[in-house]
Order: structure tokens, then sequence, then C-alpha cells
């Protein structure tokens, strides 16, 4: 009887304690994240600006969807998405797959390179590539004129512009893909390989019968992650393109951002974070459905 | 056991065309380093001069006698170096107890902590900026630490490493009369070392690269960050190039320096955080 009374008086103890530990954690999460998210959906309900705050009910979310600057933006990001998701996984597993069973020295050099590009600020790096794409003077023009061809306003042509934008966001986000995939392969049992030459099945059997089933669950978490990455593409447009030439690489986040900081229209904004967050949700919704497997190895 | 391979490595196409990405790589970081070291006008020449062996410094002797440089710099370091500060004390706490401990409601917590991990932190852009604004954090250096402490990751990977941590070291901590405070600071977090270290780092980097936030929440020129200030410096569009090569190559240079030094770190944080594949 007396020890069930202390161990009772001891969970209790336990209980203040573990919630001590938390409650920074549920400060942060509560004033920063939770509270904002719900605020969020709040003010989409409002015309919103600093000096006046009216309920308008869905009127910010009718007008969104006539708004052609919007759906021109959806357009955009979708079109980098599809450029730069398929790009990552691709571009990751290969590079994986390249250096795998090569020396350690090269493995290591190779994720030190491409990781490089991922911790320089994109800020540094997109005044370089100013400079690497300017028709006038660049490094992109000393070539162009060396293979003596035409030079090209790669910035000003919404057909460079775009698929340039999207490689250098790629730049970016290849470099966490190209380390966990080599995790990943490092886990996979030589044996089975083994018993595939055995069986002498070509490289590429063996890479699409053994590698890829095996490294399911990390292409199911490189796919999502850079899928919410990407749709939230915001500074290498910004800076580099300023969203031209003719908004056609405006993404979502700079349609966001011009309405809230520069034009004052929060509630307006609001509602776009809204749409961007409906659309993030369903994307991770189906890509999880899609890739999850039943199967465990 | 050792590893048999039939099929030795060799010079392979797809091995050659990994070189050429990787230079892909390395190129803008030469462009800038070089071109931040030489006059203005071989920027704006065809071919440009890119010769490592003739430079020049005068580049940096502008950006550090006529610009605020050190202002940009204090700035940046404050914001950064609280950060990984603030994301550390956090995490490492509610790891602890999410790792070790049984409380009332921790499967929803954590739960609720998975969930925020996934969730898309820009698309709180404008409701967060608001709630900075009617907390008047913004416009302040202090106001953008505590706005941008992304500590759900943070806490995961701290619950992931002192998970590993055997239970019996605290039971003879709690033994020898340690109470639970006493396990954490002597016991748990000298143990955990590595996965802070990696968290620190990651949040240091994090910050010190974070663009958007810092840019929508200072608006006064002497709180101007690192990379506000050199986004500034390119926008200007003046014609001194190797102005905004040096800018860039000292926002970019600590990083790669602090990335050098710690890179064991990173990819042991990078596979922590993710899934077993």
């Amino acid at each position: 009887m007396k020890s069930t009374v202390l161990s009772k008086k001891r969970r209790l103890k336990e209980n203040i304690a573990s919630y001590l530990f938390i409650t920074p954690w549920l400060l942060v999460f509560g004033v920063f994240v939770a509270y904002p998210f719900v605020y969020g959906f709040v003010i989409s309900l409002f015309d919103f600006d600093l000096v006046k705050q009216t309920f308008i009910g869905l009127e910010n979310y009718k007008n969104l969807f006539s708004d052609e600057m919007f759906i021109n933006s959806i357009l955009a990001t979708l079109k980098m998405c599809a450029i730069i998701i398929p790009g990552t996984i691709i571009f990751s597993l290969w590079v994986a797959n390249t250096i795998h069973n090569r020396r350690k020295s090269l493995q290591s050099f190779t994720k030190v390179v491409f990781y490089l590009s991922a911790i320089v600020s994109e800020v540094a790096l997109v005044i370089v590539w100013q400079w690497i794409f300017n028709p006038g003077y660049g490094l992109s023009a000393t070539i162009t004129d060396a293979l003596k061809m035409p030079r090209i306003d790669w910035l000003g042509d919404v057909n460079f512009a775009l698929p340039l934008v999207s490689y250098l966001v790629l730049a970016f986000t290849v470099s966490q893909p190209i380390v966990l995939y080599g995790a990943a392969f490092n886990n996979i049992p030589d044996t089975y390989y083994e018993a595939a030459r055995i069986d002498s099945a070509s490289q590429w059997k063996q890479f699409t019968k053994i590698t890829l089933p095996l490294i399911k669950p990390t292409t199911t978490f490189v796919l999502i992650t850079t899928t919410i990455g990407s749709l939230q593409v915001f500074m290498v447009p910004y800076l580099l393109t300023a969203g031209g030439p003719a908004d056609g690489t405006t993404s979502i986040l700079l349609m966001i951002f011009r309405n809230a900081f520069e034009y004052g229209k929060y509630g307006y904004a609001a509602a776009m974070g809204v749409i961007l967050f409906i659309i993030i949700a369903i994307f991770a919704f189906f890509q999880f459905k899609a890739t999850k497997s039943d199967v465990q190895y | 056991m050792r590893k048999i391979r039939l099929n030795k490595p060799k010079i392979t196409p797809s091995f050659v065309i990994l070189w050429i990405f990787i230079a892909m790589c390395l190129v803008p970081l030469y462009i800038m380093i070089i071109g931040s070291l030489k006059p203005n006008m071989t920027l704006f020449v065809i071919p440009p001069d890119l010769n490592p062996f003739d430079v020049i410094i005068k580049n940096y002797e502008y950006v550090f006698t006529k610009l605020n440089l050190f202002q940009w710099y204090g700035n940046s370091l404050f914001i950064s170096g609280m950060i990984a500060l603030l994301t550390v004390v956090v995490s490492s706490a509610a790891g602890y107890a999410f790792a070790k401990k049984r409380f009332f409601g921790k499967k929803v917590w954590f739960a609720i902590l998975l969930a925020t991990m996934m969730l898309p932190r820009q698309i709180l852009l404008v409701p967060n900026f608001l709630v900075a604004k009617s907390l008047t954090l913004n416009d302040s250096l202090m106001g953008v630490v505590l706005t941008s402490l992304n500590v759900a990751f943070g806490v995961f990977l701290c619950k992931q490493f002192m998970s590993t941590l055997p239970n019996e070291m605290m039971e003879a901590a709690q033994i020898d009369g340690c109470n639970d405070f006493s396990t954490f600071f002597r016991i748990v977090l000298p143990l955990s070392m590595p996965a802070l270290g990696a968290l620190a780092i990651f949040s240091f980097i994090a910050g010190w690269n974070d663009f958007l936030w810092q840019y929508v929440m200072l608006t006064t020129k002497s709180l101007r960050t690192m990379p506000i200030a050199i986004a500034f410096l390119s926008q200007e569009k003046i014609a001194y190039i190797g102005y905004q090569m040096a800018g860039a190559a000292l926002c970019a240079i600590p990083m790669i320096i602090i990335f050098i030094i710690f890179q064991r770190y990173f990819i042991k944080g990078i596979t922590v955080g993710a899934v077993k594949g």
C-alpha cells in the first residue's frame, strides 16, 4: 500500500520535472509556431493592413482565384518544382551511386564540394551568378563568344531564366540527399550484390532490383523534404531575376512577400500563405502514399 | 568482413561527368574569391582576367574602411551565435525529457513535434511577422533570434541521440544522489556533446545564411546583417563588382572555414536527423 503511494508521488515528481524540461520548447512552439499558424488563417479572412482590420469573410480567397498574377506565380512555382524535384532525386542518386565503391577520399571530397554550395550564403553566390550570366561581360558571354554562338540574355528570356533559377536552387538542395543516399547505400549488405552477380544480373538490373527498393525510405524522405523546400523558393528568383522577366520566375513566396511587405496587404498575403500550405500538404500527402512501401526488408 | 569486389572501379563516362559537375560547383567560389582580388575593370572585359597569381587587395581595403563591415559582421555573429546557443539549450532540455522521462501527454507532444518538423516555416511569414510586431520584436536583433528558433529539428535530433545513452548510467547517478537536473547537467549533457555540437553548427550556419526573415524583420540600417548588406550592395547596381565580390567572399569564407573544420559533424548530423534507409 505504502509503495503505491510512494510511486504515485514519484510519478508526479517525474511529471513536473519533465514539463519543466519541455517548457522552453512549448513556449517557442506556442508563441512562434502554433499561434501564428492559427492567426494566419484568421487574418486571411480580414482586409488587414496596418491601419484597418475589417472582417470580409472569404473575399480574399475569391479575389485570389481571379488574380492572374497569383495564378501565374503558382504556375511558375510548379514549373520550377518540375525541374528541381526530379532533378534533385536523379542527380543525388546518380552522384551517390557513382562515388559508392570508390576510394574513401574521393567520396568525402565529392560530398564536401557539393556541401560547400549549401553552406555558402545564397546571397553571396547570387552575386557571382549575376556576373556570370550578364550578357554584356559575364563568363557566359566569354563562353558563347568562344563557341562562335550569338550571346544569350540568360536572365532576360524566360525560356532560359526559369530553368537557370531552378538549376541554381537545385545546386543548393542536392547536398543533403547525396549524403543520405550514400549512407543508405552503405546499409545494403554486399551479399545481395554477390548473389546477383552469381546469377549474372547486369549492373542496371542490380540497381533497379536491389538498390532502388532497399533505399525507398530515403527516397520518400528526400522527395518530401525537397518538395516542401522547392515550393517555397524565394531567394534566388528575388535576388537574381527579381521575379522577372515578365514575372516568369515569380514564385508563390515572392508574391506573398510583395503583397505583405511592399503593398502592406497582410490579409491578402496571409490567404496566399494558406493556399501555399494547402498545396504543400496535398503534395506531401500523395508523395507519402505513393512511395510508402508495405514490404519490410 | 572483407568486401569482395569482382569488377574493379575504373574511369567510366559517369566518372568524367561527375568531375564536370564538381568543377561547376567550384567555379563560382573561385570567381568569387579571385574576382574580389582583381581591379574592377578586369571583370568587364572578355575574356575576364581570372589569373590567381596577379592579385590586389584594394577591394578589401575599401570594404573594410568605407563600409560598415564590422557592424554587419557583429550583427550576424550576434544573431547566429544566439540562435545556436538558444537552440541547443531548448532542444537538449526537451530532447532529454522525450528520450528518458515518462510523463503525461508525451505521445501527443511528440506527434506535434514531428508534425512541426515538416511544417514549412515560410508559410508563417506574414502571421509570424505580425505576431513579432505586436510583441515589438521587429527591428531588434534579439527579436530576430527569438523568432528564428526552429527547434523542432533540434529536439528530435537530441531525443534520437539521448535515447542511445544507457539508462544504467542515469540510475547510478540517481543512486549517488543526483536529482533530475543534476543528472541532466552532469551526465546527459556532457555525453551528448557530439549531437549538441552538430546542432549548434547547423543552427549557426542557418542563422548566418538566413536572408528572408532578417530582411523582413530588420529595417534600421545599423541593424543590417551580412547577407542583407551584401544584397543591398549588389542591388544598388553600382559598377563596382570588385566590392560586391569582396562582400560576398567575406560573407562566405567564415562558413567555409567552419564547415571544413567541423566537416565530420555535418555528415553525422544529416544522417541522424533523417530516416534510416
